[in-house]
This record gives structure tokens, sequence and C-alpha cells, in this order.
């Protein structure tokens, strides 16, 4: 029972499934990998029950055969191996699994491979099929609003909807909110909530290509995105969402039109300006001159001024110069336009030539 | 030689009161509770009360009894604190190096500056200037070589005073002074000194430091030295809260899970008021147990941004009760919020009327000086349930 491919395709599958890799597990079983191999098929999975992740790669197979190896070791080790190719061969009687390329031959002990989960198997009608790269993009534009603590709360996850012919993906952790909407042909109505982690691993394994497309089934309490080589299986968040449309407010007192990277520059500067807790920046906006204020007590302080497009009267706001740099990190139009109102109220931002990212930023009160 | 200033403003909160309200000027004011309040202790008074013998932590009932004439004044002390930052903020114009010890008083650490002033005499005039200028309040300045006698210095002409001694003048100035204008020394251990016939500091300085030393321990070393005008204690520039807290020791062990959550509540609603007092917010909230036979735990949490309302303390307080408390009965229940940080988060889902009425509850309660507002779970649960009433 052995099969014969290639180094780069085998890494390559190890690869996509090595986060699904359980790091903790009283079994142990989970801390496997699992390999199957038949009619020049390569299956790798993983899971540690929260996620699983399945890659396939091409090999040449006589017999078909399968077997678990602690990831541990054995991803390493395929890393290490030389490019060409590679024999693995399972030795039955001795449970152990003889993997040969270039020079070198190894044998490692093999874990139980009949209880290792299957996943996806029951896969239903896809509720949405989409470019993989859209959805990577979508994804990269909301999750890092999610809230960070452990727990299992739905501010940690992404909400995924997709109504009236459209898909729309929404992030909070309450300080900020992410919205991000592309219209979609053909989709059914669905309202999730996936995990950040997922959606951290899934940007790992979306091919960012123009012709791959995702798809996005749901099987039971979890979701199943499938992609020609790779499928990745997660469990939802439960609980409810908190009514978004609510906080995305419909005007600002003044907006502004400025070069993103400009921005982003003032920003990172202004940013230095936390030795111990956030950098608090305060925008002071008149008469189209963006004046950026940060000050922290131990270190100094910083102050640059910027020329912008300004609409409506002077106003004065201040932010966590994270929160917005954060967002700007994920713009690819040249300019944004952000929407700034006095006090407390939330400011908007989203990429001056689209309507379809949103990024509500509350601001901090300060002394 | 060291230079150190300090700043004392004149019986400050009634001073304010005397220059907001032209008709308590001249008059008896004694800020601190009402007339009635049975409890209420002596803040500040001016000097005109003073003059009945009224001073600061005097019980409001004896103020009442030696000066019925005065003026008794609860206080305002969002005011008090805003003014008394108007002033911290000049001071720290005059030097880098500023110990606030209180909300009317600081040290200044002058060396190095002195040749910015034509004289020490000019330094402190200029200050007092400062001050009076942008608050129109009277400050008592005192400057010397460290900060006891900075401190002797600013309270021996009061009010709108400034005395400095220079260091050759320290021993002659100190030697008539009664023992008890030395920091640390209390009634109890002026009454030890006296029966030893030690009154003035210049008798004090007659026993050598061992005989002190043995018989007063640390402190009759620390006396020995003061005596004689030496204080090696540096101006301690504020370093911010690192944190706060509130605990209370039951009267009798609780078993009530009610009453520990109703007590916790109350805490949370002082350290609440104090963390907004101060413009703070806390990203740890952490509580503390004492259990019947004196163990003791404390949990903590930390929080993703920080939040300063009591709501907010409270729901992560009351779930740190809930999932820590493995024993019954305790003793002691403690709240504690830390990783201060000076500004607040503003959050998309709270209802800005919340703060609104935080604000509403933290006014009435500040300025009656006392808790005249609460929230239902602050409250004691009623025994049993009211007679023929249907809960509703």
């Amino acid at each position: 029972m052995q099969f014969t491919g290639m180094q780069g395709e085998l890494l390559q599958c190890l690869q996509m499934v090595e986060r699904a890799v359980a790091t903790r597990d009283p079994s142990e079983e989970l801390t496997g990998v699992y390999l199957e191999w038949s009619n020049e098929k390569l299956t790798v999975r993983a899971t540690d029950m929260e996620i699983g992740i399945e890659a396939y790669g091409q090999v040449q197979s006589s017999e078909s055969g399968s077997a678990v190896l602690e990831g541990k070791f054995f991803v390493p080790l395929v890393r290490r191996l030389p490019p060409g190719e590679v024999v693995v061969k399972l030795i039955e009687e001795q449970q152990m699994l003889e993997i040969k390329a270039g020079t070198g031959s190894f044998r490692l002990q093999t874990m139980a491979v009949e209880d290792f989960p299957t996943i996806g198997s029951d896969t239903k009608e896809p509720k949405a099929t989409l470019p993989s790269g859209l959805l990577a993009r979508m994804i990269r534009q909301t999750v890092y609003a999610t809230r960070k603590d452990q727990g299992h709360s739905a501010f940690t996850g992404i909400l995924m909807e997709c109504s009236s012919g459209e898909l729309r993906l929404v992030a909070t952790d309450s300080s900020r909110l992410c919205f991000n909407r592309q219209s979609l042909a053909g989709g059914e109505d669905f309202k999730i909530i996936v995990p950040s982690r997922t959606c951290t691993e899934l940007l790992r394994i979306l091919p960012t290509d123009t012709e791959s497309t995702v798809e996005i089934s749901l099987v039971g309490n979890q979701v199943l995105f499938s992609l020609d080589n790779v499928i990745l299986i997660s469990r939802l968040l439960e609980g409810q969402y908190p009514d978004y449309t609510r906080v995305i407010p419909s005007s600002t007192e003044a907006e502004i039109v400025a070069p993103c990277s400009d921005l982003a520059a003032a920003l990172e500067r202004a940013n230095l300006m936390g030795k111990k807790g956030p950098a608090i920046v305060t925008f002071d906006l008149e008469e189209g001159v963006l004046r950026l204020q940060s000050r922290d007590v131990e270190l100094g302080e910083s102050e640059e001024t910027l020329v912008v497009e300004q609409q409506g009267p002077k106003v004065r706001s201040s932010f966590q110069a994270r929160f917005i740099l954060e967002m700007l990190k994920t713009v690819t139009s040249e300019k944004i336009s952000f929407g700034l109102s006095n006090g407390l109220n939330p400011g908007i931002i989203r990429p001056a030539d689209s309507q379809d990212y949103l990024y509500v930023i509350m601001p901090v009160r300060t002394v | 030689m060291a230079v150190i200033m300090h700043v004392d403003m004149d019986s400050f909160f009634a001073s304010v009161e005397q220059r907001d309200r032209p008709e308590l000027r001249g008059k008896p004011v004694i800020v601190g509770g009402q007339r009635e309040s049975k409890r209420g202790v002596v803040s500040t008074c001016s000097y005109e009360a003073r003059k009945y013998g009224v001073h600061s932590a005097m019980p409001i009932a004896q103020a009442v009894r030696l000066c019925p004439h005065g003026i008794f004044i609860p206080g305002d002390h969002r005011k008090y604190e805003e003014v008394s930052r108007s002033i911290r903020k000049i001071i720290h114009e005059f030097s880098p190096v500023v110990e606030s010890i209180s909300i009317d008083e600081a040290f200044l650490d002058m060396t190095g500056c002195e040749h910015l002033y034509h004289s020490l005499e000019h330094m402190g005039q200029s200050i007092k200037r400062r001050i009076y200028d942008a608050v129109a309040l009277t400050a008592s300045v005192g400057i010397g070589p460290n900060k006891f006698i900075a401190k002797l210095a600013s309270d021996f002409h009061k009010p709108d005073g400034l005395t400095i001694i220079a260091p050759e003048e320290v021993e002659d100035w100190l030697a008539p002074m009664a023992v008890d204008k030395i920091w640390g020394i209390g009634e109890k251990t002026a009454k030890v000194l006296a029966s030893w016939q030690i009154r003035t500091i210049a008798d004090l300085r007659r026993w050598p430091q061992e005989f002190l030393t043995q018989r007063l321990g640390k402190q009759g070393e620390s006396l020995y030295l003061l005596a004689r005008g030496i204080d090696n204690r540096a101006v301690e520039p504020e370093t911010e809260a690192k944190s706060m807290g509130k605990e209370t020791t039951f009267a009798e062990d609780v078993t009530d899970i009610g009453k520990l959550r109703q007590t916790l509540a109350n805490l949370v609603a002082i350290v609440g008021i104090r963390l907004r007092q101060k413009d703070l917010w806390a990203r740890t909230i952490s509580i503390k147990l004492r259990y019947g036979d004196f163990t003791t735990i404390s949990r903590s949490l930390s929080l993703p941004e920080p939040i300063n309302s009591d709501d907010g303390i409270f729901q992560v307080a009351e779930a740190l009760l809930r999932e820590n408390l493995e024993d019954l009965p305790v003793r002691l229940i403690g709240i504690y919020v830390s990783q201060l940080t000076a500004f607040g988060q503003g959050s998309l889902f709270t209802d800005p009327r919340k703060e609104t009425l935080t604000e509403l509850m933290d006014e009435l309660n500040t300025r009656y000086d006392r808790p005249v507002i609460s929230k239902g779970r602050q409250l004691a649960l009623p025994k049993a349930p009211h007679k023929g009433k249907e809960p509703t």
C-alpha cells in the first residue's frame, strides 16, 4: 500500500490543513493528519472539531490505503524534504509509515485510523456560489473588526447574510463596525455567524485568482466552503447578531475626501504616541484643513495637518488611531471619504468611490 | 542645595464659595454638610469661621455649637475639582517635578529653576500672582531646602502668605516651634514627648538619636533628623493611579448570595463614581472574596475596551462572583479596577441615554456628598413579598 507524489504537492495539501490540526486533544487522535490515497487522488484531512479542512492532491497509487500521522512531526518533515518524488508506504503489520525522498528514508509511527472523523460527507446544494477572490476580499475587509477576546459571543464572528440578491458581511466589536456588500446572482437566503478564526483560515486557502469559485453550503449547525482542491467546514456561532443597520448613521455633520495613503501615513506617526495604551488621535477639521493631534503623557505629542476636500462645518472628534489604520489598510481605492460629527457621534469611513464598504467608528471620550 | 516650594490654597472650598457668592465674603463659611447633618464633618471653613475654633475634620454638629450663625454648605466637589485642575495646570508651568498631595496643595521641586527669577521672593510672588490672576484665589507659599521646611513655611503666614527659609536659617527658625508641628507627630506622640518634657523642637534636639530610636523606633530616628531640619524625601511627581478598589468586611459572615450581589452593587457604585470623577476608565475588573475560613481569592477579567459605567463594571463583577464563588459563608467582598486609561471608547450599541442617566446620578450623589440616588440592585431585597400586592 503505497503512493508516489511530488514533495511540493504533498506539502501544499498539508499546509492547507495544518492549522486545523488540534493542538490539544485529550484523546490525541485529533492531533493527527489523516491521509487517504486511491485512484491517483490524495486526500489530506485535519479537524479540531471547531473547523475541519480537507485538501486534495494528485499522486500515483497502485493500491488504496489510509493512515493517520502525528501532525506535529509529519508536516515539518515533509516541509524539509528535498523537492522531487516522495514515496510513501504503509507497513500495516508494524503500523508504520515509511517515507522515502532523495537519499532519506523515514519511518513514522501511525495512529488509529478508524476513529478519525469525516467531514462534509452529507453536503447539500450550495446556498451561494461566488468568486473566491471576492469572498477573500470581503473577509479581509471585515475580519479585523471582530472582537478578539476569548468566548463565543456573536461579536467574535463575521455575520454573513445573503438576501435580496446581495451578500453582506458584517463584523463589529462594538467600538467599530465593518459592513461589506456585493450583489450576488442566484444565491439563496441565509444568515450565519462564522467564527473569525474560520475566516482567517479561509483567507489562507482561498485562491485570489479570478477564475476560482467557492461554494457556501450549510450542514446542520455548520458551514461548508468548497473549492476545487479543498473544503473547509466550520462550526457556526450561535446567538443573535445585533441589529447593525441601526448603528450605521445615515449622515454626518461634515465629510472629507482625502488620499488614503497620506492619511494612513500621518496616522501611523500619530499612532506612535501611545506608550502604555492605545494612541488617541484628535481630528480637528476646519475649512479644508485637517489637523491630527495625539499626545502621550510620558512620550510627548504629535501634530500634523492635511489639506482635504471638505463639506460641512468644522468638527472635532477623537479616535483610537489603530482602529482607523486597520480599516485604511484594507482599502484599495486611492481616496477615502470620512464622515465626521462632533463629540461622541460615530464617524463613517468608506472608499471614496464606493458605498459597498462602510466602516462605522465610535469616537473616544477624552478629558 | 535643593529648593522646594509648597503651595497651599487658603481655605480652598470656602474661598471658592466666597469668590462665587459675594454675599458670603467676610462671613464664617463652613463647607462639609448641612447644619442638620448628624454625621457630616467640616471639610474646610473660612478664616472667619476659624476664629470661632471651627477647623476641618470637626463634626458639623460641633461646628454648629461653636459657630451658630455660620453658613453651612454641603459643597460642590465637581466645581472644586475643576478649579483645582486649573491651578494644577499653572503649577506645572513652574516646575516639571510636582507632587500634588491633595486637591489644594502641592510640592514643587524648583531646584535649578532659581536663576529664572531675581530671587526666591520673586519666585514665590510669581506663582501666587499667576494663581490669583487665573482663579481669583489666594495661596500661601513656603520655600525651603526640603519638603518638611517648605510645608511648615507655607503654614507660617496664612492666608496669602509667602515664607522663605534659607538653609542657614532653618535651625533657629525651627527651635521655638511646638513638636506637634512635625509631620507624623499626632496627639499621642506629642503626649509621650511631653512626658519627657519635650515640647518644642529645641527640646527635642537635646536628646541623642539613640534615646529617641530606642523609645520610638523608626519614628524616633526621623524625629531626630527633622528636629534638625533634615528631610531627604524627594518631591515625587504623581504617578498615575494604577488601580482603585473598595472592599467591605461583613459584620456577620454572609451566606445569602443576594446579599453578596447587593453589597457588590454598592461597592461598584463607589468605585464607579470615583473612576468617573477622575475621568478614568478601567480595562481590568477584579473581585476579592474572603471566606469564613479566611481563605481569600481574587479573580479578574480584562476587557477589550476600558469601561467606567456602574452597569458595565457590575456586569463583569457579578459574572466573576457567579463563576468563582466556591464556598459560603463570605466574610469580605471587594471590587478592584485596574489598567486605568484616560480615555473611554464609545460603544455603538450603548444607548446614549444611559450615559446621561449616569451623569445625572453622579451629579446628584456628588452634590449631596452622599448617595441620594441608587440602582435597584443596590437595595436590600425584602425578606418576604409585600402583603396584598401582586408584583407587577
